[in-house]
């Protein structure tokens, strides 16, 4: 695995991984931008229309039919939260040349298609056609309405909207129906020319290419000029020591519960690698605490897990339980937290959790798309660690800093969907 | 009699080595050279079997044995869990229950031989007692539960109940609430005897590992000779549907639907029902995809959104088309996607949109090969079949316009049922 990055202007980064393992390819173009509840609708819009024609393939059709014809699995264009960041993604993912049925420069072409995409919009009169427009906005709205319809997602948003509430972190990707609906034709071409001239962009491939022919494909194609480079730095999460219990009732077979733990510690490479050792003896595997012992030995729930949300001090738990056990759910689960608090778990509690911490940084390199994630990371983040960097630190992390952490854990929020009081 | 033969694609730059033990367990290796390993044991013991033939007597089980067998396999013999013991040595495991079987596996980068020994320890004995059985049917009312709550699970469910009378495809993998309460000890203990032979089981590796060292493994914990599987009853199933409408209420943002078309169940796994299931998934994305008149008119026209979905399947002695999406519109959609297909039978596809869809549709099998779980996954449960993803893939490039065309005249249009989640009131 052959890992090259280049800065090929100012606010405009490639990396790419030439790797022989894989049978097909991924290039990204990220933007990225602030997250911020009055533009995310905007830009989640812009995305969908972005990714249906372009102005060279004006229509849904000619488009589809020429993603076909370059063996593309698709064209995606998505936005995806990161930490308080916004990330607008249009990504190829096709066959390596190799595999092609008559030796055809398969990411050169699907390069172009991106390029296309990005820097060649079908617009009429210098704008979205309002057609389009209306027509996704209707499809955008659904598409934001029916996250109810997946209960432990709706149940996700709710308790990170509750639990951050007038912070950026609430913020939902996908945008909201009230904005989404006001958007037209003229605000999406703002929103489409801060992203193409002025969003720092990242470029990113996996897959079998030289370096030389990636870099070609992408100053034929994709020609961004300079732009800004910073980005806005993750905002540390303050509490005031207090627990808000919400419950919000719907019609369910079991109650979902999210606690929102506050881990106050300010995010750091360091800091992160002592909150993975901490998460997998807690809750982020099966031989975890939650697992173990609210799952397995009192037999409350089929799903009990927690997760540290990205690179903010917060720790979520999940846990689905029968309605009228919430109570004593949310008990077992403070339960495990104050044995962490203890310190209730063994040397080789830990030497498991690193290990397993280590060998899932390493197997990155099996998926193209984590080797294509993991890229991002390199390049986005200035406080990014390299997979060596990361194995290093979890492998320096004490059993003392494991429970010092665990010891300044809060619990901020418990958030109860389904359950009657 | 017990070597391995090997089996190349040159053209896909793949191998495997396959060896059946005197038994009838089967060995499958993929040498991949990957950072990380992966090992799947796949009993053929799933959510369809339900009602079986064993020397001549016919037993039941209840709806959801495979899958509660599945959660008790990872108990050890001092009521401990194999999740503990895979922890330590690095094992990441799992398992799942399907139709057709109960799959277990793990992936790691290093210790192999250690987490191939927990996996095939776990499955080649089974440490139950009431109380552990007891307890799981709590977290397993859960997990059944927990689909309940989602719409999309329910609308899918519904329509196999409105399409089939007697198929165990009615029934779900996991059983309901109430058939889980009648599994007990015994009843576990019995299935376990009845499905849990060699012959019945395979194991599939991929990772860099030595063959033999694998079989030699594999024949401390499989290598006793062991009876035959029974045979799973499917019913005599009509040929029509049971209902046409089902009508269910949830809250979701506009009505779901999902449409079935029931096809001509298969009654072998063969090659040649797996050529024409590619025929009709040809066909239904030559209709229905993404670049199809169908598709791009009516997603302009606001009819479709990007949650249609149209597609093909098949188990064993069950097949149909299912066509499903989200909005108020849904028998506008089931009156215009059967129109299409009517159409389609008359005016057919070029040559060049064939060519199309086929070069998407290979692209895509060509990514299985791209991820070390999904092709473990894949290769298992090849294993008792008479096809590899080998000939699957090469199917996908040799299949004639013919052979589409036949798969789309065979369609009885009539043979339909819509199965519907209205919007239900929030509390």
């Amino acid at each position: 695995m052959d890992i090259n990055i280049s800065y090929l202007q100012e606010g405009v980064t490639l990396a790419a991984c030439k790797t022989d393992k894989f049978k097909s390819a991924v290039m990204t173009v990220s933007f990225a931008v602030p997250l911020d509840e009055q533009t995310a609708s905007g830009y989640s819009l812009l995305t969908n229309l972005l990714s249906l024609s372009t102005g060279r393939f004006p229509t849904m059709q000619s488009f589809s039919i020429i993603k076909d014809e370059l063996y593309a699995l698709g064209l995606d264009a998505f936005v995806q939260r990161r930490g308080e960041l916004l990330l607008i993604k249009l990504e190829i993912n096709t066959i390596a040349d190799s595999y092609a049925f008559d030796g055809e420069r398969v990411l050169f072409r699907a390069a172009e298609l991106l390029g296309d995409a990005i820097f060649n919009p079908n617009l009429e009169n210098g704008v979205f056609p309002s057609a389009s427009v209306e027509n996704e906005k209707l499809c955008l709205c659904e598409e934001i309405a029916s996250l109810i319809e997946n209960k432990h997602a709706y149940a996700m948003l709710r308790a990170r909207q509750i639990m951050c509430e007038n912070e950026p972190f609430a913020v939902d990707a996908a945008g909201d129906i009230e904005r989404v609906s006001q958007l037209n034709g003229e605000d999406l071409m703002k929103f489409y020319r801060e992203c193409v001239e002025n969003a720092p962009v990242f470029i990113t491939y996996a897959g079998e290419a030289d370096f030389e022919y990636v870099k070609e494909c992408v100053l034929a194609h994709l020609p961004f000029t300079p732009r800004k480079s910073v980005l806005p730095d993750s905002v540390f999460h303050t509490t005031d020591n207090k627990i808000k219990r919400v419950c919000e009732e719907m019609e369910m077979e079991q109650s979902i519960i999210i606690l929102g733990l506050n881990s106050v510690m300010p995010n750091s490479p360091r800091v992160r690698a002592i909150l993975s050792v901490f998460d997998e003896i807690f809750g982020g595997s099966p031989a975890s605490k939650l697992f173990m012992n609210v799952r397995e030995k009192e037999g409350l729930c089929y799903y009990c897990s927690s997760y540290p949300a990205g690179r903010k001090n917060i720790i979520f738990v999940s846990c689905g339980v029968e309605p009228g056990c919430e109570d004593k759910a949310i008990g077992a689960i403070y339960n495990e937290l104050e044995a962490m608090k203890r310190g209730e778990f063994t040397d080789s509690d830990i030497e498991n959790a690193k290990n397993s911490i280590i060998r899932s940084l390493m197997s990155f390199e099996s998926s193209l798309g984590a080797i294509n994630g993991y890229l991002l990371g390199q390049i986005l983040g200035s406080d990014s660690a390299t997979v060596e960097e990361s194995i290093e630190l979890v492998s320096a992390v004490t059993r003392e800093e494991v429970i010092e952490l665990a010891q300044k854990i809060v619990p901020e929020l418990e958030y109860i969907l389904g359950g009657a009081e | 009699m017990n070597s391995f033969v090997t089996i190349e694609n040159k053209k896909f730059n793949e191998k495997y080595y396959s060896t059946t033990l005197e038994n009838g367990f089967k060995i499958t290796i993929i040498p991949k050279q990957l950072k990380t390993s992966y090992a799947m044991v796949c009993c053929r013991f799933g959510g369809a079997d339900i009602e079986y033939k064993k020397d001549g007597v016919t037993h039941y089980l209840p709806a959801g044995t495979a899958h509660f067998l599945e959660h008790k396999m990872f108990e050890t013999e001092s009521g401990g869990d194999s999740f503990l013991e895979f922890d330590k040595f690095g094992g990441n495991a799992n398992a799942f229950t399907s139709f057709e079987s109960t799959c277990y596996y793990f992936s790691c980068t290093e210790n192999f031989f250690e987490n191939l020994e927990i996996l095939l320890a776990s499955v080649s004995s089974l440490h139950i007692t009431d109380a552990s059985v007891e307890k799981e049917r709590n977290i397993i009312a859960r997990e059944i539960t927990m689909y309940d709550d989602s719409p999309a699970v329910t609308v899918s469910r519904n329509l196999s109940k409105a399409m089939y009378h007697v198929h165990p495809t009615v029934y779900t993998v996991s059983g309901t609430v109430e058939t889980i309460s009648n599994i007990t000890k015994e009843t576990l203990f019995r299935a376990y005897e009845d499905f849990y032979l060699p012959a019945n089981m395979s194991l599939c590796v991929c990772g860099d590992i030595d063959p033999e060292k694998i079989k030699s493994t594999v024949l401390r914990y499989f290598g006793e000779s062991g009876g035959k599987r029974p045979e799973t009853l499917y019913g005599d199933e009509p040929e029509r549907v049971k209902t046409e409408r089902v009508i269910g209420n949830a809250i979701v943002a506009s009505p779901l639907y999902c449409i079935g078309i029931k096809c001509e169940g298969n009654e072998k796994n063969d090659l040649a029902a797996f050529r024409r299931s590619c025929a009709m998934r040809l066909a239904i994305s030559l209709t229905f995809g993404r670049a199809s008149d169908y598709f791009c008119k009516n997603y302009e026209n606001g009819l479709l959104n990007e949650r249609f979905y149209a597609g093909f399947n098949q188990s064993q002695n069950a097949s149909y088309v299912i066509i499903s999406g989200s909005g108020n519109e849904y028998g506008q959609v089931l009156e215009s996607a059967l129109a299409e297909l009517e159409r389609r039978k008359e005016i057919f596809f070029s040559d060049e949109q064939i060519l199309r869809e086929k070069k998407a549709a290979y692209a895509e099998s060509l990514t299985l090969f791209d991820s070390g779980e999904d092709l473990t996954a894949a290769m298992a449960l090849c294993a008792h079949l008479e096809y590899d993803e080998f000939d699957c893939i090469e199917t996908l490039r040799d299949i004639t316009k013919e052979e589409i065309r036949q798969a789309l005249d065979s369609l009885n249009l009539s043979n339909h049922s819509i199965s519907i989640i209205q919007k239900g009131t929030e509390l």
